[in-house]
């Protein structure tokens, strides 16, 4: 990637990605610490974000930042446990937006918006940028035997949701 | 999650993933530190031009692996087969000692001054093999020894030859002893 195009890509989303990771963080020198973290993973494997499509873009380096983000809080809690990140990351996001309130017409849709981020994160590295575990290790900061387990927790979680959704 | 459609489950993931990041649409700018975008640019390069190097390098750092395996067999060799030498300090004359005993006996204890040589070694089932030489008195050293030495006999160790002007006692009996004098691994030999 060369420096205009990563110049351009900080212009456009790096105060994006300092609020995600603060939120997480509640500590600007971290987050920025996350940003630029973020940033030389990208640079070192652009192939994700090369393709053009500035939502995915967009979309793409968010997730990175939130797992980078979610890695230091547990890092630096050492003692936390997953569930505690889960918790801990929640009250930091958002809301379900308005914009969202269509997804709960389709099972699915339900399923994917309670499965906890750091589950459907790996779910989206995996099944839409179609990365192997090895890439998604690279990008979240994680060994490949996390995102392996990961992504199997996730892939259950997702079956037992929608199971529980099917029983009347 | 195999029963599912992976189409659709890809078609799901993907829309959710872009519409989530969507309610994020307003944020404050944030002011980095002054010349952190040229920073985090150099930084990638070079972690990546590290990277390259040692790539590169990958032929050369496994050649240098087996060399230095090699050279810690060979050591190991060595000390397997060690040679323990030195330079034993007499009135006006100097006596280089060289010899090996079976890599069963350790070297227990040592002590070398203007008086004596005194080298005691011991295998795992406490057999030792005492060389000793009095580099003043040498007539006190005869095989029915001074006194202070009865206490090696009452302990089973008894005086077994002359190799030069030491004295070697071991608590092996004499076939045992004879045996171990036999074997290439013993006494390599004692150079004045």
């Amino acid at each position: 990637m060369d420096d205009q195009a990563f110049s351009n890509l900080f212009q456009a989303y790096s105060s994006l990605m300092f609020y995600i990771a603060k939120d997480i963080l509640k500590d600007a020198y971290l987050a920025e610490d996350i940003v630029q973290e973020a940033f030389i993973k990208v640079i070192q494997n652009p192939q994700a974000v090369i393709h053009g499509d500035e939502a995915k873009t967009r979309s793409f380096l968010c997730t990175i930042t939130r797992n980078l983000a979610i890695n230091l809080y547990h890092k630096n809690k050492r003692v936390i446990s997953l569930d505690q990140v889960e918790e801990a990351y929640f009250v930091a996001q958002k809301s379900p937006s308005a914009e969202m309130a269509y997804f709960d017409a389709h099972p699915l849709d339900e399923a994917i918006r309670k499965l906890p981020a750091l589950y459907r994160d790996v779910l989206v590295m995996a099944h839409v940028y179609e990365m192997e575990t090895r890439q998604i290790a690279f990008y979240f900061g994680l060994k490949d035997a996390t995102v392996r387990k990961r992504l199997e927790r996730a892939r259950k979680m997702l079956g037992k949701i929608l199971e529980e959704e099917a029983v009347p | 999650m195999n029963d599912l459609n992976q189409d659709q489950v890809k078609e799901k993931l993907s829309a959710y993933h872009l519409q989530e990041w969507a309610a994020y649409d307003q944020v404050p700018d944030h002011d980095f530190p002054e010349g952190f975008e040229k920073r985090i640019y150099a930084r990638a390069l070079e972690e990546t031009g590290k990277k390259a190097r040692i790539k590169k390098r990958g032929p050369l750092l496994a050649l240098a692996a087996v060399l230095v395996f090699f050279f810690i067999g060979g050591a190991f060799s060595r000390y397997k087969n060690r040679v323990y030498s030195g330079q034993i300090p007499n009135p006006g004359l100097y006596y280089q000692l060289q010899f090996k005993v079976p890599e069963a006996f350790q070297l227990v204890r040592s002590r070398s001054n203007e008086d004596e040589v005194d080298l005691h070694y011991m295998d795992r089932d406490f057999h030792y093999i005492i060389f000793e030489r009095s580099l003043r008195e040498k007539e006190a050293w005869l095989p029915s020894g001074p006194k202070s030495y009865q206490d090696y006999e009452e302990r089973g160790i008894r005086w077994h030859d002359h190799l030069y002007d030491y004295r070697v006692y071991s608590n092996l009996d004499k076939e045992g002893f004879e045996k171990l004098l036999e074997s290439n691994d013993f006494i390599g030999q004692f150079k004045h």
